[in-house]
C-alpha cells in the first residue's frame, strides 16, 4: 500500500508521465497545425508511422536511424549522467567516420576488400572517437579548461574539415567502398545492417556497466564527492577521462554508422546541425532515464526516417521543427508541475487517509504503565 | 599594404558578432543561466534587423540603426521567456536552449517564404546611401568599444557586477543579505539575450545578406566565453583574435586553397588557450549554472 501511495515521490515515474504527455501533445499540435494547412492530419500519420513497414528496405532503413540515434543519445547519456557536458558527440561522429572513409579507400586501393576488415574499421572508429573525446578530457583534467569550450572548438574543428572532404583525390564521389559497409546481403533482396545489433549491445552493456558493478558505483562516487573518493583511492580524474573516452567511442561508432556505414555515398551535413544534435535532445528531453533514450530514439526514428519524404507542404521541416520547440517549451512547464509544485488532489488525500490511519491505530496501542 | 588593411578592417566588423554574442553568454553565466543555443537567438536578432530594412515605410537614411534598435527589443522578449522557462520553471538549460536552434531557424524561414517568396533576403542596398564612415565597419568598431569599456567597468567597479558574479557563484551570500536573486538572473538574461540578438544585427548588417543562419559564430563565442574561464578582459581577447584569424584564413585560403586553412583560426585558439589558461583547483565554472536556485524557507 505504502509503495501505491508514495509512487509519486519516484522521480522516473514522473519523468515518465512528462515524456508520454509530451510526445501525444506533439502529435495534437501536429494534427491541429496541419488541418490549419487543410491537410489531413491522418495522412500525416500514416507517412510517418506506417510507411516505415510498408516494405522490409523500409524496416531496414528505420532500424538503421534508430541505431544512430540510440548510440548517439548513448554516448551524450554517459557523459551527462555523470554531470560531464560533452557537447562534441558531433565531432566525435565526423572524425571517426572520416578516418573510417579514408581507410577503408585505402585498403581498397591496396586490393583489400573482404568484409572481415569491417572488424578493424569498427574498432578504429572507436578508437578515433575515444582519441577525440580524450583530447577535451585532457584539457578539463590537467589544463582546468571546461569540456564545453573545447568540444565544441572540436566540434567546428571536425566540421569545417568534413566540409573539405569532397576536395580529397581519393574521394571519388563519396562512394563507399565494400570493406566499409555494416550492410550484408542475406538474399537477393533483403539487406540488413549489423548496427542495430552493436546499438542494442552496447545500451545492455551500458545498463549493466553503471547498475550492476562496482565500476558504476565507483563512478558515481567520483562525480558526487570527488574528495572523499580520493581518500577512497579511487583517481577522480582517471575516472573522468575514462567516462569521456568511453563517450568518445560510442559516439565514434554512431558516426561510422550515420555517415558511411548504412550508406551507399557519404552522406552530407544536414543545413542547420539539428540532425546531429539529436543524440543531446534526446538525453535531456528523456531527463537522462534510460528506458526514456530508448523510446525517444524509436520515436525521433520515425521522424528523422519520413520527414524529407512528406512533401505535404513545401516546408514540412519547418513546421515540425516549430512544432518540437513548442513540444520542448510545454515539457518544461509540466516538468516545473511535477518536480517542483505539483502533486494530484487523489494522492494527497490518499496521503492524508494513510496518515490519519496511521495516527488512529497508534492511539489504540496500549501504552505500559512504568 | 591595402589586403591587410582590409584583412584589418574587416575582422574588426567580424569582431562585433562574436564580442556581442559573446559578451551576453558571459553575462548569463556569470549569473548562472546557460544558454548554448546562440546560433539561434542570432538568428532572431538577424531576422528582425533584415525586415526592418526590408519595411517599405521605414525607407530613409540610417534605417539599421532602427534595426539595431528593434533587434535589441526582440532580444529583451525572448529573454523574458528564457528567463521565465529557466529561473522561474527550473527547465534544464540545456534543453531550454534546444528550443532557440529549433525555433528561430523554423520560423525565419517560414517568415522569409510567406512574405518574400525566398530563403535568402539580400539586405546589401542599405550600403548604397550610406556615409563613408559607416560602410568600413568604423560603426561596429564604436559600438565594440563602447561594450568592452562599460563590461569592464561594470564587472571591476560597480557594487552590481559584484552581486552578478556572486549569483552564480554563492548565492546564499546575497539571500543573507536580502537581495532579490531572481530579479538579478532575470536582468542577466535579459541583457544577455538582448547583446545576442544585437549580435545577429550586426552579423547580418556586415555580411549584407540574411539566410536563416549564422556560420556557427554563436557556437564560437558560447566555447570563447567558456575557453576564456568566465574572464571578461580573456573574452575580448579571445574573440579578437578569433575575428581576426577567421578573415587571415579566409583571405589565404582565396591565395592557396588548403583544406587544412578552414580549421587554422579555431584549432590555433584551442591552442593558445593552455598559454592563458587560470590553473587552479577547478575549471572556474559558476557554481549555479545549470542548477536552479531554491530560496530556503525559514
Amino acid at each position: 500500500m505504502d509503495k501505491i501511495n508514495n509512487f509519486w515521490e519516484h522521480n522516473k515515474i514522473k519523468s515518465g508521465i512528462i515524456i508520454t504527455s509530451t510526445s501525444v501533445f506533439l502529435f495534437l499540435i501536429i494534427a491541429v497545425v496541419l488541418m490549419g494547412f487543410k491537410i489531413n492530419p491522418w495522412i500525416f500519420y500514416k507517412k510517418i508511422f506506417l510507411a516505415p513497414f510498408s516494405n522490409i528496405n523500409n524496416i531496414h532503413n528505420w532500424l538503421n536511424w534508430f541505431s544512430y540515434l540510440l548510440l548517439a543519445a548513448l554516448a551524450t547519456f554517459i557523459a551527462f549522467k555523470f554531470r560531464i557536458y560533452n557537447l562534441g558527440v558531433i565531432g566525435q561522429m565526423l572524425m571517426a567516420a572520416m578516418t573510417v572513409f579514408i581507410v577503408s579507400k585505402f585498403l581498397t586501393k591496396i586490393n583489400i576488400t573482404s568484409k572481415l576488415v569491417l572488424i578493424l574499421l569498427i574498432m578504429l572508429s572507436m578508437g578515433v572517437g575515444a582519441f577525440y573525446a580524450l583530447i577535451a578530457g585532457l584539457f578539463k583534467t590537467y589544463l582546468k579548461i571546461n569540456e564545453m569550450g573545447t568540444t565544441i572548438i572540436l566540434n567546428i574543428i571536425a566540421i569545417n574539415i568534413y566540409y573539405q572532404l569532397p576536395e580529397w583525390k581519393y574521394y571519388e564521389g563519396g562512394v563507399i567502398d565494400n570493406n566499409a559497409s555494416l550492410i550484408f546481403q542475406l538474399t537477393a533482396t533483403f539487406f540488413f545492417s549489423i548496427i542495430i545489433f552493436l546499438a542494442l549491445l552496447i545500451f545492455i552493456f551500458i545498463t549493466a556497466l553503471l547498475d550492476r558493478k562496482v565500476f558504476g558505483f565507483r563512478l558515481e562516487l567520483t562525480i558526487i564527492n570527488a574528495n572523499v573518493a580520493s581518500y577512497a583511492r579511487l583517481n577522480p580524474k582517471a575516472k573522468q577521462l575514462l567516462i569521456m573516452t568511453l563517450s568518445g567511442a560510442i559516439a565514434g561508432l554512431a558516426g561510422y554508422s550515420f555517415f558511411v556505414g548504412n550508406l551507399d555515398k557519404v552522406r552530407a551535413l544536414s543545413p542547420n546541425l539539428l540532425i546531429e544534435w539529436d543524440g543531446l535532445l534526446i538525453v535531456l528531453w528523456a531527463f537522462n532515464s534510460r528506458v526514456g533514450i530508448f523510446l525517444l530514439s524509436v520515436l525521433f526514428a520515425f521522424f528523422r526516417l519520413q520527414l524529407g519524404f512528406l512533401s505535404l507542404t513545401s516546408f514540412d521541416n519547418e513546421i515540425v521543427e516549430i512544432i518540437f520547440s513548442v513540444c520542448m517549451i510545454i515539457s518544461v512547464l509540466a516538468s516545473y508541475l511535477l518536480f517542483w509544485n505539483w502533486k494530484p488532489k487523489i494522492l494527497l488525500n490518499l496521503h492524508m487517509k494513510n496518515i490519519l490511519t496511521t495516527a488512529s491505530d497508534n492511539k489504540k496501542i496500549p501504552t505500559e504503565k512504568k | 599594404m591595402a589586403p591587410f588593411s582590409n584583412i584589418f578592417s574587416n575582422s574588426f566588423a567580424l569582431w562585433a558578432p562574436i564580442l556581442f554574442a559573446s559578451i551576453g553568454c558571459l553575462i548569463m553565466q556569470k549569473a548562472g543561466v546557460l544558454n548554448w543555443g546562440v546560433d539561434g537567438v542570432m538568428i532572431f536578432g538577424g531576422l528582425c534587423y533584415a525586415l526592418v530594412i526590408k519595411t517599405e515605410s521605414f525607407k530613409y537614411h540610417h534605417v539599421h540603426f532602427l534595426g539595431f534598435f528593434f533587434a535589441f527589443l526582440i532580444g529583451i522578449g525572448l529573454g523574458l521567456i528564457h528567463a521565465v522557462l529557466t529561473v522561474t520553471l527550473k527547465g534544464n538549460h540545456f534543453f531550454v536552449s534546444f528550443i532557440w536552434n529549433y525555433l528561430a531557424p523554423g520560423i525565419s524561414t517560414l517568415i522569409l517564404i510567406f512574405s518574400y517568396q525566398q530563403k535568402n533576403l539580400d539586405v546589401s542596398d542599405i550600403f548604397l546611401d550610406s556615409p563613408d564612415f559607416l560602410k568600413a565597419g568604423t560603426l561596429l568598431i564604436i559600438f565594440n568599444l563602447i561594450l568592452v569599456v562599460s563590461v569592464i567597468w561594470f564587472f571591476t567597479l560597480t557594487k552590481q557586477g559584484l552581486h552578478l558574479k556572486a549569483t552564480g557563484q554563492r548565492p546564499i551570500v546575497l539571500a543573507l543579505q536580502k537581495i532579490n536573486i531572481t530579479k538579478i538572473q532575470y536582468l542577466a538574461v535579459i541583457c544577455g539575450f538582448s547583446l545576442m540578438t544585437l549580435a545577429g544585427a550586426f552579423f547580418t548588417y556586415q555580411k549584407g545578406s540574411f539566410n536563416s543562419t549564422v556560420d556557427n559564430i554563436g557556437l564560437l563565442a558560447f566555447a570563447i566565453v567558456v575557453l576564456s574561464q568566465w574572464s571578461v578582459l580573456k573574452t575580448v581577447f579571445f574573440s579578437f583574435f578569433l575575428a581576426l584569424f577567421l578573415e587571415v584564413t579566409g583571405f589565404l585560403k582565396q591565395i592557396n586553397n588548403k583544406w587544412w586553412m578552414v580549421i587554422l583560426g579555431p584549432a590555433v585558439l584551442l591552442l593558445l588557450v593552455p598559454l592563458f589558461a587560470n590553473y587552479k583547483n577547478d575549471d572556474c565554472l559558476p557554481k549555479m549554472i545549470n542548477t536552479p536556485y531554491i530560496k530556503e524557507k525559514k
